[in-house]
Formats: C-alpha cells, structure tokens, sequence
C-alpha cells in the first residue's frame, strides 16, 4: 500500500524523501553505468537529427543511438508515439527495476513527468508526410502509466526547460504530503525541427555544440532522452530493504515575472530559488560540494546564473566545482532537471564530480569549471539548478543519506 | 489523503458565447469570428502580437482577479503563483511555425510567435501581468490538466510554496487541417485561489485527486480505480466530462451504477478535446447561487487514461 496514513505512518519516524532509482537514455548510451561512464569519458558529440525540412542553420542535436530508441510501445490509446515516450518507458522500466519495485507492485505509484514537445517528431513526421490530424504533443506519462502498471495520479508538467525540476519539486512534495510513498519522476524529450527552428530564429542555437560559460557561446544545442528516478519515503525504503542512493533534500521555485524569454538580469529570483532550496534542505553554502548549473550556453543566461551564484555562495565561488552537464548531453529541454537529478546522485554516490569539457571560458562567468581531471566532492550535498522561458526557475539540492544507509 | 483544500475568491471565464460564470454550464458553441474582442478585454499596449490563447488567458486572469477585490495584489509577489492547464492551445500556431520552416526555412519564421513553440510560453505572460514571482506551473495532459492544476496548486499552497493561486485551462481552436471533428475548445478559464484556512472562500472550497486507468484494461479495472477516486460518500451531484473512449465508456458505466446515490451530469468531450471543459464544469458549478453548502464534484477522463477528480463545496450565496 502506498499511501501513508494511519499508525503505520513512516512520518512519524522520518521525513526524508529517498533516491532509490535511476534510469537513462541519452547520447552516452542506455542506462545509469552507460551515463556515468560517458560523463567520466567526456560526453557525447552532435550528430544531425534525422528529420526531413530542416532548412535551418543549425541542424544537430546530441542524439540517443537509433539503435538504441525502442521500437515499442509503438501507440497509445490510438496515439502515434515517437521517440519520447518510448524513451520514457525504456528509463522507467531502468529505475523502477533498480528500486527494487517489480511489476505488480508498481499499482499506488504516481508517475509525474517533465515534457514539453515529447511526441513533436511524430506530429512532425506525419506533417512532412501531408498527414495534419492532431494528437497530444504529452502522452509520455500516461504511456508510462500503463507500461509500469501503475494505478495512481499522472502528473505532465510542461514547463519548458525547468519542467522536470519542477516534477521533482511536485514529486517531493506529494511524498511529504503523504499523497504517496514512492514517486517516479522524470523527464522525456525527442527531436523536434519547429523546436531547433525556433531556436535558430531566436538566434539561441549554436551551431557548434553546446559551449556554456565559453566565451564563443552562440545559444544552446538539445539532447534528447529520458532520465526518471525514484523517490520515495526514507522509512518506507527502510522497512522494504532497499538502500537508498542519496536524499532529495529540498527545492523551491520561482518566477522572474520578468521577459517571455530573457533571465531577469539582476538574477534576483534565481538567487531566491537557490537559497530557499538551501534552507528548505537545511544545508549551508559550505556543505555544497559541486553545482549542477542551468547552463545553457545561451549568452545572457551563464553571465546571470554566474553572478547570482556568487551572490549566494560569496568569496567561495571561485573554489566551488560546476558541472555543466549540458555541454556533454546537450540541452535536454524537459528531461534536463531530471538528467541532472540522476547526475547529481551519481556524483554522491562515487565521490566526484567528472573533468568539464574544455571549453575557453568567458571571463564574464567567474565560476571554476575544472577541466584537467574530475575533482573529489568533499561536501555532502549537489545543488542544481533549472531555468526556462518565462523566468520560471527551480533549484534543488541532492545529498548524501547516513553511510550505513546509502549504496 | 491530504492534498490540502483550496478556497475559491474569484472566478474569470472568456468563453465563445459566454458572458460570464454564471454562464458557463451552459454547453460549449462553435468558435465563431469575432467572439473575442481583445481591444475591449486587454485595453492597452503589448498585447497586440500575443496568440489568441495567451489574450484569452489574460483577459480570463483579469476578470478572476478583479472579481476577487485587490486580494492578489495585497498577495506578497514571491507568494503570488500561477498552475495553468494547456493542451491543444498552441497546436495550430506550431503547425503554422512548422509549415514555415518547411516552405521557407526558419529565419522566415515570426520573431514574436516563436517563443510559443514552447507551450508554457502561454502562461508565461501572466506572471508579467501579475507580478508573480511564486511560481507559474503549466501542466499538460489532455482532458485532465485543468484539475490537476488545482491539485498542484492546493498542494504547493499547503507546503508554503505560495498563498495565492490563479489557476486556469486555456485552449485555442485547432486548425480545420488537423480537426478530425466539431468542437475544439477555445477560451480561457481561471480561479483565484487561497487556503482553504484564514482565506475568503466566497464561493466555496474545494480539493482535488488523479488517478489512472489503463485504456487497455478500463473495462475491467474502472471500479478499483473510479471508486477510491470518487470516495465513499459521493456528492449530491457529478460532473463528468467524458470521451467515447474505452475510458470514458468505462466511467459512464461506472457512473450509471451509482444509481441514485447522486446526480450524475455528463458532458460529453469532443475526441480532440483539450483541456478545458473540466475546469470551466468547476468554475460553473462556483458560480451556481445556493441558499445552503452544497456539495459537488467534476470527474474528468482522458482516452489517455488519466482520470481527475475535483471535489468542491459550494458555499451558500
């Protein structure tokens, strides 16, 4: 049974919200060892998307192996899938049978995900083809839903590139409600041509790679994938066996109220979300031992998450690793909250934080990306951050869980 | 299961053929030219290039908030949220988009539309309008995001994470190319929203539940997964808003076998449905005049699968 009320309560005993899956697909390869190996070894490299129309000056994307998109499940509900939700269900399946939760058990587990354009390949495809009927851009949670056999709430936020922090921030909040005992969370994203067009029209694709904090930035590059993890209550992991990888300790969100596109350039509410996910943890800035920034890559963007983590962590900025994800995975729009989530964990989980990619780095964005060789992570906890149109920001911290605890 | 309760302070709908809440039971009409005058809703300038469906968000928003009095502007602005439903609302500006890359490639591409390739973008522009520096959440299943806007919202409300919510659905007509059938939504619905404890309830309360129903089993599953979604003790009268789908055949069924346990309304959706109709069912069901409290509820199904359930108390008025 997983909700939680009554004498049984594990509340009453632990607050804790517990990692206690992970699952992957991206441009390093199928599942959590594939991800960590390819971030140890540099990252992957952009490859052109395979879509018809692409009259654009930027035209790659850092892409999953075709070889490895599954085929299946190939429809839903009468719904063409693309590649998305069947990224999605290939991660869930990873992270739930890494938790320890086979299928059968899976009935009481909410699903709530991060996608925004999931199934735009396919409306796109079938468009190139002269086929125009609509269906849903987001049936990636209630495809997972039915392939993980799950009976409870589905949850699709479609918050643009913060949309799987803020599924992680829902998730965290629906296990300490007491809504649920365990949560799978994640986010899914495919290709998509009116995604990298818009982009080229906005002048935020480069057409390069994906160069945060480079001094030759020119916007972002996407990935496409899925990560999903597992939450689920300390006490509840505790009493079925299953050894949690780290704590999802806490997170806040905020909204600049500011531009449709551009950050805030004060950085004021993205300080806030950073230092209200701090408290809502209850870590100080000391015990933060890497950051996983948003770093898109876009101009404006790296120089305002630069400034404002020197706001919030002061002098000691310049000795606090980043890792930026992004330049080695790509933009993964709705999955990047949840592709960092899992990184994070996996920085706790083996001590480090990986070698950047090198890159010539802007002066303008005075952090410390080391790029000669990983660096040990000598504090408990990994801040993350993500940032989407509209000003619509999360942050999150991931940490460790008691030794005796943890995997 | 403790979702946390919202109260109900103000209500805004722009609707084709809809002249207010009070109205808004009424069945869904075709969207016809002219329906909307965004000179008259958003006097003033920068609206101009927005889509219709951001006007139509805007506008709903306007009017939740003004009917409320100057609650959401005495709101401290880092408390001040939005959890907006959307589902079909930028599909016909992205196959416009589309179509232009395409023929002509993307620098052809509008300047203005294009940041609406990203459907969030929608709401995005209330928070501007508002000043909302909380948060502004956009949920997207079909059929179903309206209401678990307000599930989201009651829950953040309940861990802190704001003290007022507007929340609301809004939908755009899809194109008569990718139509397969009548009536696709356009309108905006939005409710302002606040705790449940200490706040104006002025028409009611209410508090909201998910669940699923896999189409592959709905035949077989609907009472094990209908039942604890509903609860035991059923309210005087359900709203559902329900598809020809396996699912929605489903919970018709299932709602027939309640008998006479309640009155049961049900508003059939359109295949291509977005996510309106549900949340407009609440926002009508608020705005109904009752001399006692009454209870109520809006089932919405999705051929997805996803289900929603919003349990409302109407307060007398």
């Amino acid at each position: 049974m997983n909700t939680l009320q009554g004498p049984m309560d594990p509340f009453t005993v632990d607050r804790r919200v517990v990692i206690t899956g992970l699952g992957a697909v991206s441009c390093l390869g199928t599942g959590v060892a594939a991800h960590w190996a390819g971030l140890l070894a540099g990252g992957g490299e952009p490859a052109e998307v395979p879509l018809p129309h692409l009259n654009m000056r930027t035209t790659k994307m850092y892409l999953v192996d075709r070889a490895e998109v599954p085929a299946k499940p190939a429809s839903h509900a009468g719904t063409e899938l693309g590649t998305s939700p069947r990224l999605a269900v290939a991660a869930a399946e990873q992270a739930l049978t890494d938790a320890g939760l086979a299928y059968g058990t899976r009935d009481a587990v909410p699903v709530v995900l991060g996608v925004e354009l999931g199934n735009a390949d396919m409306q796109e495809v079938r468009r190139s083809a002269g086929r125009t009927a609509w269906t849903t851009l987001t049936p990636a949670a209630a495809v997972v839903g039915a392939a993980i056999g799950s009976r409870a709430a589905l949850t699709s936020v479609g918050n643009a590139c913060s949309a799987s922090g803020y599924a992680l921030t829902i998730a965290l909040d629906m296990i300490r409600a007491r809504e649920a005992a365990t949560v799978l969370v994640g986010g899914a994203e495919g290709i998509t041509r009116a995604g990298i067009g818009a982009f080229n029209r906005l002048g935020a694709a480069d057409p390069v790679r994906c160069r945060p904090f480079d001094r030759n930035r020119a916007g972002t590059m996407f990935g496409d994938g899925s990560a999903m993890i597992v939450l689920e209550a300390a006490e509840h992991a505790r009493r079925r066996g299953a050894r949690p990888y780290a704590e999802l300790a806490g997170a806040a969100w905020s909204c600049d109220a500011y531009h449709p596109t551009a950050p805030d350039p004060s950085g004021d509410q993205v300080v806030r979300a950073m230092t209200e996910a701090l408290a809502d943890a209850r870590v100080s800035g000391a015990d933060v031992g890497c950051v996983i920034p948003h770093g898109t890559g876009t101009p404006l963007n790296d120089v305002v998450e630069s400034r404002a983590l020197h706001r919030v962590f002061g002098e000691r900025t310049r000795e606090l690793p980043l890792f930026s994800l992004k330049a080695m995975i790509g933009h993964t729009t709705g999955a990047a909250g949840a592709f960092a989530c899992l990184t994070a964990t996996l920085m706790l989980r083996h001590r480090q934080s990986p070698a950047n990619v090198v890159i010539d780095q802007d002066p303008e964005c005075d952090v410390w990306l080391p790029q000669e060789r990983s660096v040990p992570l000598d504090a408990p906890a990994v801040l993350v951050n993500t940032y989407a149109f509209g000003g619509n920001n999360t942050s999150f911290v991931v940490r460790d869980v008691a030794p005796q605890e943890a995997r | 299961m403790n979702t946390g309760e919202l109260a109900v302070a103000g209500l805004g709908i722009v609707a084709p053929g809809v002249l207010g809440p009070e109205g808004a039971l009424a069945p869904a009409v075709e969207v016809s030219p002219g329906w909307f005058r965004a000179d008259v809703a958003l006097p003033g300038r920068g609206y101009r290039r927005l889509p219709d469906a951001c006007k139509y968000l805007l506008a709903a928003s306007r009017l939740a908030v003004g009917d409320a009095g100057d609650r959401f502007a005495r709101t401290e602005r880092n408390l001040r949220a939005a959890a907006v439903a959307v589902n079909n609302t930028g599909a016909a500006l992205l196959e416009e988009l589309d179509h232009t890359i395409m023929r002509e490639g993307a620098d052809a591409m509008s300047p203005s539309s294009s940041p609406f390739i990203a459907m969030s973008s929608f709401a995005g522009r209330l928070s501007m309008e508002h000043d909302i520096t909380g948060f502004n959440l956009t949920v997207n299943s079909p059929v179903t995001a309206g209401i678990e806007a307000l599930r989201i919202a009651a829950r953040a409300v309940a861990a802190g994470r704001a003290a007022a919510v507007l929340v609301g659905a809004v939908e755009e007509a899809l194109s008569p190319s990718q139509a397969t059938g009548p009536r696709t939504e356009a309108g905006a619905v939005v409710l302002h929203c606040e705790p449940a404890a200490g706040a104006s309830a002025r028409y009611g309360t209410c508090r909201a539940r998910g669940a699923f129903l896999d189409p592959g089993a709905a035949a077989a599953d609907a009472a094990a997964v209908l039942g604890p979604l509903v609860g035991e003790d059923p309210p005087g009268r359900i709203d559902a808003v329900l598809d020809d789908s396996p699912v929605g055949a489903a919970a018709a069924r299932w709602l027939d076998r309640l008998g006479g346990a309640c009155e049961v309304v049900v508003v059939p959706s359109p295949a291509q449905a977005g996510c309106l109709a549900p949340l407009r069912r609440v926002l009508g069901l608020f705005a109904q005049e009752h001399p006692a409290p009454a209870r109520r509820a809006v089932l919405a199904a999705s051929a997805q699968g996803t289900l929603a359930c919003a349990e409302l108390t109407v307060a007398p008025r």
